[in-house]
């Protein structure tokens, strides 16, 4: 329905353009967006293309084989570890009775380690495994530890694995406490790790139950549609841009691997400015990270998926979205530096290349509703229409191309595609300058540079400073494109005298 | 041994108060109910007369289970007898580490108020599990560390650099403000200058004197008009001037006040005429520098009001008749440019920008 309503708004601004719209003197304008848009849109295209060649082509050759050599290439143990940390009950008990399912289906030993900080879940799920009365082989191992953040607990988890002494062909996978394994999710996944020695990490397709209203859901599932895309174009190359902490699984012998668990518990970044800045949230970025320096490779299984249980931390999609990119961004920006600086030829040349685009995307959204402003306010109003005309179309066009990825799409995502895009672009770049800002959402636990208040305060001023700067350089820019600033002329100035 | 399904693993420990736990406690060969202990001692409701306190001596502690009993040796020291409450207390001496695991461990599965079976203490008792808890590493790498110069220097490099930029995009943003919205910048000027237009005195044959690029003093011979009946007219430069235009063709005929030819005088300097509106025109004053560029030319030229013209002969604005309304009518403001204008620049169209 709201699709329905989409096109015909869509259509009704188009059909009732005032005059000026269609008029030459709009043709200036497409022109500075088209060129930006025929980057933006290729590139985009590039990462279609590439992920219906993944899941048409490529993946099921792949998927054939691993069916072909059935039990034999399944892992003699299994690891699931997972971490839950004031997570609602009832999304706990869902969580672990799909993961204790799952470990009963898979019909081989399996070791759910339940990292927890408080008792009473360790007596839920306690209760709950014995409720459901697994065979022996699948054992349950509680590792209970201060709130001090996921690293640590995740860590702790990888630890108490180590000591287990996992065979050589053991695999771990990592969830959070909320995501619900699908049945045959091990099965279907694990044989990867022996088909593919050189993959040192997977993870799938999630999708998500959100507990809120239908915009936040309707946010959530659109980027978890848009993750899809993204994940199996990347997936061509053997390498992606995040081992997801909601569901990945490694090689027991990564996972173990002292330096890896030291990756996640203290990872940090030296920065020029900020010092050096422990990495409270992000430890799938660490991970990734890991297995990228390693030069290990990444699957992604397109047609296995998690189920995720979304809490958004407000009921508002701006609050909401705001707090949980904050999050996300930071960690794709404070990561992404380190894995540029290993080069393209470590890193493969579109892996690398996409980092790189990472950087860029996070300004061009911008530019579009900058020209659009400017215009505006150099020549005429008219352009704000002709810009959401250009908006509304672009937009319902990229919405429809997930099509290729879910079933279905709701009407919501033109708008919410934009509203990320800029939005979300926005909180890019202020969080870029803010790298030594991290917060969890749900446990509230932030990370606090220690420093004197006037250090902290200059160091918040420099942030603005560099902030405002960047935003300046770019508001120029698209000035210039648009003529509203015009390049000072050294000899003009030079009359002057 | 077959292994137990559920695992307590690296518990981290929190301090824990007197625990009331059913625990029996062997002194002397009496046992004793337990009435609550820590992981500092035990406390029991019982009167005791073996021991005095200050006492050192060797104990014995028993857990009850479901199906077993457990029990610890351990020393203790008598820290009180109230023989008047009937209770008395005691501390443990020298706990071994596996002591201490084993415990804990009890204390957090007593709280947790689950059932422990035998293979959850076998399993305890065999591990190093507070090994990790002890294990730090983030004190290491995050403790301040002191910069190394060169690097301090770097970033105050780096600072500069930017402020330096921020400067750059500030005055870039100042002077585009300036250059649209406090410049007065017109596209429509030319230039100007006296010019003489020659007419036929009377009709007849021209018979033209004029050469191409030819300079003329005041009197210099134009041309011949033949009129009818042997009548001629000789026609005579009135001014020191050159021939922007020559209009009449040698040997034609004309009729009286035809134009001939277009004079340029040379004795007055080319100038820029520029239009504006009066709201443009009360923001300049004579000597105000101007900058001209004409189209198709690189080189700019710049130059200075001379003249402003607040009342224009109405007839001649924008070659229309007068009968523009007030709020049309333009002013004339004159340049005139430092280096001067060819005669062949005369009408060219011209861009200007008041500084």
């Amino acid at each position: 329905m709201y699709l329905a309503l989409y096109l015909l708004a869509l259509a009704a601004l188009a059909l009732y353009a005032p005059d000026a719209v269609w008029q030459p003197g709009t043709h200036e304008f497409f022109v500075i967006l088209g060129v930006l848009g025929v980057w933006r849109y290729s590139w985009s295209t590039v990462h279609f293309v590439r992920s219906l060649i993944y899941r048409h082509h490529a993946f099921p050759v792949l998927r054939r084989e691993a069916d072909r050599t059935g039990e034999e290439a399944l892992p003699s143990q299994v690891y699931i570890l997972i971490s839950s940390f004031r997570i609602r009950g009832e999304t706990t008990v869902r969580a672990y009775q799909a993961a204790i399912a799952e470990a009963i289906r898979y019909g081989r030993p399996v070791t759910i380690v339940a990292s927890l900080v408080e008792l009473g879940d360790q007596r839920l799920i306690k209760h709950l495994f014995l409720q459901m009365a697994p065979p022996p082989q699948v054992r349950l191992m509680f590792v209970r530890r201060p709130a001090v953040g996921k690293r640590h607990s995740m860590a702790c988890s990888l630890r108490a694995v180590s000591r287990c002494r996992p065979p050589a062909d053991a695999a771990v996978m990592v969830l959070d406490g909320d995501t619900l394994l699908q049945p045959g999710c091990l099965s279907r996944s694990l044989p990867f790790l022996q088909l593919l020695p050189e993959v040192g990490g997977i993870t799938t397709d999630e999708d998500c139950v959100v507990e809120s209203g239908p915009l936040l859901r309707a946010w959530h599932r659109l980027r978890f549609a848009q993750r899809h895309l993204l994940m199996s174009s990347m997936a061509l190359s053997r390498r992606l841009l995040v081992l997801t902490g909601r569901m990945s699984i490694f090689r027991g012998a990564v996972a173990t691997d002292p330096s890896f668990i030291n990756a996640v518990e203290a990872d940090y970044i030296d920065h020029w400015r900020l010092g050096r800045v422990q990495l409270l949230t992000g430890e799938d970025k660490s991970t990734w990270f890991w297995l990228l320096n390693a030069g290990c490779r990444m699957l992604y299984l397109p047609d296995v998926q998690v189920t995720t249980i979304e809490h958004p931390p407000s009921q508002w999609l701006l609050t909401a979205s705001t707090q949980l990119m904050l999050r996300w961004f930071g960690n794709m920006l404070r990561i992404s530096f380190r894995a540029i600086a290993l080069g393209p030829r470590r890193v493969g040349f579109f892996t690398w290349w996409c980092l790189i685009d990472q950087r860029l995307s996070m300004w061009t959204p911008l530019f579009g509703p900058l020209v659009a402003l400017f215009f505006a306010f150099g020549k005429s109003a008219i352009f704000l229409y002709t810009y959401a005309l250009w908006v509304g179309f672009t937009r319902l066009i990229q919405a429809l191309s997930l099509l290729s990825v879910r079933p279905t799409i709701s009407g919501l995502y033109p708008v919410l595609i934009y509203f990320g895009q800029v939005y979300g672009a926005l909180v890019k770049t202020y969080i870029l300058f803010r790298l030594d800002r991290q917060r969890w959402t749900r446990q509230n636990i932030a990370a606090q540079p220690q420093l004197s208040p006037a250090k902290a305060r200059m160091r918040s001023l420099m942030s603005i400073y560099l902030h405002g700067l960047a935003f300046g350089v770019l508001a120029a820019a698209v000035a210039l494109a648009t003529n509203l600033l015009s390049m000072p002329r050294f000899d003009a100035l030079a009359g002057l005298f | 041994m077959m292994q137990p399904q559920i695992v307590h693993e690296a518990e981290v420990h929190r301090q824990h108060v007197r625990l009331k736990i059913p625990i029996q406690v062997e002194i002397d060969g009496v046992r004793y109910q337990v009435d609550d202990w820590s992981m500092g001692g035990f406390g029991v409701e019982s009167v005791m007369t073996s021991r005095q306190p200050g006492e050192k001596f060797s104990a014995r502690l028993f857990f009850p289970f479901e199906d077993f009993d457990m029990s610890m040796r351990f020393d203790a020291r008598m820290v009180y007898a109230d023989q008047e409450h009937g209770r008395f207390g005691c501390a443990f001496l020298s706990i071994s580490h596996d002591q201490a695991a084993l415990f804990r461990y009890l204390i957090d599965a007593y709280l947790s108020g689950e059932v422990v079976s035998a293979g959850d203490i076998l399993q305890v008792r065999g591990r190093e599990n507070t090994a990790m808890a002890r294990y730090q590493p983030l004190d290491e790498l995050f403790s301040p560390q002191e910069e190394p110069w060169s690097s301090t220097v770097k970033r105050y490099g780096v600072y500069a650099g930017f402020g330096v930029a921020g400067l750059a995009l500030l005055a870039f943003v100042l002077f585009g403000i300036k250059e649209r919205y406090f410049t007065i910048q017109v596209s429509n000027a030319y230039v100007d200058a006296p010019v003489v237009q020659i007419r036929a005195p009377i009709a007849g044959r021209l018979i033209s004197a004029l050469q191409p690029g030819e300079p003329l003093v005041v009197g210099s011979l134009l041309g011949t008009i033949y009129g009818a009946e042997g009548a001629s007219v000789t026609l005579e430069s009135p001014c020191n001037c050159e021939v922007l235009q020559r209009i009449g063709v040698n040997g034609q005929l004309y009729q009286t006040g035809d134009a001939l030819a277009m004079l340029v005088d040379t004795d007055q300097p080319l100038l820029i005429r520029v239009q504006l509106p009066l709201e443009d025109v009360e923001q300049l004053q004579i000597g105000d520098r101007a900058e001209i560029r004409f189209p198709g030319q690189s080189e700019l030229l710049y130059g200075q009001i001379e003249r402003i013209n607040l009342k224009p002969h109405l007839d001649a604005l924008d070659g229309e008749a007068g009968d523009l309304p007030i709020s049309r009518r333009l002013a004339q403001v004159l340049i005139r440019p430092d280096q001067p204008l060819e005669t062949q620049d005369y009408g060219s169209l011209a861009a200007v920008r008041f500084l």
